[in-house]
C-alpha cells in the first residue's frame, strides 16, 4: 500500500482526481446540450462518463482515498443502469442529470475536504 | 534482481496508475515505458517489443482485450506475457482476457512486494518457454540431418551390394570354370583368353566402381587437390578408346574416335579428366545395343573444347535428364540394363566441376545419349608459361 509513503503520488492522484471529475462536468454538459436522439451518441457520451467514473474509482483507491472511490462507484454504477433504461426506454433524462450533478458536486466537497486537511 | 534489457510497457489511461507502477518497477530494475491508451501501446510495441505488457482493461482508444487481440494475432508479439489490472468487481472482464491469453492479473491496489513477483514468475517463464523452443528446433534439424546421413549410407549400402556383385559373380564364374577346366587338361586358348578377358574386365569395373566412391567422397570433402595443367584432349581420348577397345568387342559395340585435330590443348586436371571420360565410355557400353554404335569425339567450340561420348541406345527419358548427375540416382526402368555405378556420373560431374569445367547430357527416348565435357582451351601460346595449379577441389556449386 502506498498510503502516504509518497506525497507526490497522491498529489498527482488527487490533480487527476480533479481532471476526471471536471471531465464527466463537461461530458454531462455536452449531453445535456445534445438535441439528436441517437442511440449511437449517447451512449458513446455515456460510455465514456462511465470509464471516467471507472478511473477516479480506482485513482482514488490507488491512493486510498475512501470517500471519493465509494462516491465514484456509486457513479460507476450508475451510469452502467443509465445505459440501461435508456435502451429500456425508461430514461428520465432531467432526473438523469440532476442525479450526476449532485454526485459530482458531492466529489468536489470531498475534495476540498481532503485539501482543507492536508493543508 | 537481475536487470532486464528490454522494457516492461505499461498501458493505462490514468496518469497516477502509471507514475505508481513506474515507480515500483523502475526501483525494481526494469526499464519502463509507458502508453495512455491500447492505440498508444500497439504503437510503442512496434517500435519495440517488450519484455512483459502490464495493461488495464477499460481504456480509450483500443481497450486490454484489444491490446491482446492484437499481440496474439502477431507472432513477434504472441509469446509476450500480459499481466492485467483491474479491480476486483470486473472479475469477469478479468477471466474474458485470461481466456484471451493474458497470463496473469492484479487487482488495485498493488502490494508492490506480490507485483514484482508477479512479473519474474511470468519472465521467468517465458525465459523456459525460450529456451524450449530453440531446443526444440535444433533437435528438429538434428533428426533431419541424421536422417538424410542415414538415406545416404542405405543407399551406398544398396550400390555396394548391388553393384559388386555382378562383376564379382562373373570373375568368380569365370575362375571356376578355368579351374574347372585346367583341372581336366582342357583348356582352349580361346576360351582362356575369353574367360580371363571377362575377369580383367568385371574387375576393372569393380575398380572403377570402389574409385568413384572414393572420389566422390574426396571432392565432397573437399580433399581432393586439383592439378591443372595443359592436357592434350585429343591424345587423351583416343588413348581411352584403345583402352577400352577390347571390352567394346567383348559386348560387341563398334567404339570409335572422331577428331578434326590431332591436337588440342585443355587446362585440366588429367587424372580426373582420365576417369571422367572412362566413366562416360564405360557407361555408353553398359547401355549401348549390341551391334550399336559409341562414338568418342574431340570438338573445338570457340573457346572451348568439347569431348563427348556418345550412343545410340535406349536413351535417358526426358524427366531423368536433370537428374542423372544426382548421388545415387538409379534409373530402375530398364530392367536388367538398369543402372549400376550409381555414383559413376555424380563422379563426372563433380570432377568436371573441380576443374573449372561444364558436363552435360542430351538424350531422348529411344534416342541414345550423347554426354559432353566443356573444357576451356589453351592455345600452343599459353603452354610454356603456364604452371600447373593446385587447388582444393571443392567444387563451386
Amino acid at each position: 500500500m502506498l498510503n502516504g509513503l509518497h506525497t507526490e503520488l497522491e498529489e498527482l492522484g488527487m490533480e487527476e482526481s480533479q481532471d476526471l471529475i471536471n471531465g464527466m462536468r463537461e461530458g454531462l454538459t455536452a449531453l445535456q446540450d445534445d438535441t439528436g436522439d441517437e442511440e449511437a451518441d449517447f451512449d458513446a457520451r455515456v460510455g465514456e462518463l462511465f470509464r471516467c467514473a471507472h478511473t477516479l474509482k480506482g485513482v482514488s483507491r490507488t491512493i486510498g482515498l475512501a470517500e471519493i472511490e465509494e462516491i465514484a462507484g456509486g457513479l460507476e454504477r450508475f451510469f452502467k443502469e443509465v445505459r440501461a433504461s435508456r435502451s429500456a426506454g425508461t430514461l428520465d433524462g432531467t432526473l438523469f442529470s440532476e442525479e450526476v450533478d449532485n454526485m459530482l458536486a458531492r466529489l468536489d466537497e470531498a475534495i476540498r475536504d481532503i485539501e482543507r486537511n492536508q493543508a | 534482481m537481475t536487470l532486464e534489457e528490454g522494457c516492461i510497457l505499461i498501458a493505462d489511461d490514468s496518469v497516477t496508475q502509471r507514475e505508481q507502477l513506474k515507480l515500483i518497477l523502475e526501483k525494481a530494475g526494469y526499464r519502463i515505458s509507458t502508453a495512455s491508451d491500447g492505440k498508444e501501446a500497439i504503437a510503442l510495441m512496434e517500435q519495440e517489443k517488450p519484455i512483459l505488457v502490464i495493461t488495464d482493461i477499460l481504456m480509450p482508444e483500443v481497450d486490454g482485450f484489444g491490446v491482446l487481440e492484437y499481440m496474439k494475432n502477431h507472432t513477434e508479439l504472441k509469446h509476450v506475457p500480459v499481466i492485467v489490472i483491474s479491480v476486483v468487481e470486473e472479475m469477469d472482464s478479468v477471466v474474458r482476457c485470461i481466456e484471451k491469453g493474458a497470463d496473469d492479473y492484479l487487482t488495485k491496489p498493488f502490494n508492490p512486494t506480490l507485483l514484482e513477483a508477479r512479473i519474474t514468475a511470468c519472465l521467468e517463464k517465458e525465459r523456459l518457454h525460450d529456451r524450449e523452443r530453440v531446443l526444440h528446433r535444433n533437435l528438429a534439424q538434428s533428426y533431419e540431418a541424421l536422417r538424410k546421413a542415414e538415406e545416404a549410407h542405405e543407399a551406398l549400402f544398396h550400390m555396394i551390394v548391388h553393384d559388386l556383385n555382378n562383376p564379382l559373380s562373373t570373375t568368380l564364374g569365370a575362375v571356376q570354370i578355368l579351374l574347372r577346366d585346367a583341372g581336366t587338361g582342357s583348356v582352349e586358348n580361346k576360351k582362356l583368353l575369353e574367360h580371363l578377358q571377362n575377369i580383367r574386365d568385371s574387375g576393372a569395373e569393380m575398380s572403377l566402381l570402389i574409385r568413384s566412391i572414393l572420389d566422390v567422397s574426396k571432392l565432397e570433402t573437399g580433399n581432393m587437390t586439383v592439378f591443372l595443367s595443359p592436357v592434350d584432349a585429343v591424345k587423351l581420348s583416343k588413348r581411352l578408346c584403345e583402352q577400352f577397345a577390347p571390352q567394346a568387342e567383348a559386348v560387341s559395340v563398334h567404339l570409335s574416335f572422331e577428331s578434326e585435330e590431332d591436337s588440342a590443348m585443355v587446362r585440366a586436371d588429367e587424372e580426373l579428366l582420365t576417369r571422367a571420360l572412362q566413366n562416360l565410355l564405360a557407361n555408353a557400353l553398359r547401355y549401348a545395343w549390341e551391334g550399336g554404335n559409341v562414338v568418342c569425339r574431340v570438338k573445338r567450340n570457340g573457346d572451348s573444347v568439347i569431348l563427348s561420348v556418345e550412343d545410340d541406345g535406349p536413351g535417358i527419358p526426358p524427366e531423368y535428364t536433370d537428374r542423372v548427375f544426382d548421388k545415387f540416382f538409379q534409373d530402375t526402368s530398364r530392367g536388367r540394363k538398369g543402372r549400376g555405378v550409381g555414383l559413376g556420373l555424380t563422379f563426372c560431374k563433380m570432377a568436371a566441376d573441380a576443374q573449372g569445367a561444364r558436363i552435360r547430357v542430351e538424350s531422348g527416348e529411344g534416342k541414345g545419349a550423347r554426354f559432353e565435357i566443356v573444357v576451356k582451351s589453351m592455345d600452343g601460346s599459353t603452354i610454356s608459361s603456364s604452371k600447373p595449379i593446385a587447388e582444393s577441389s571443392l567444387p563451386e556449386r
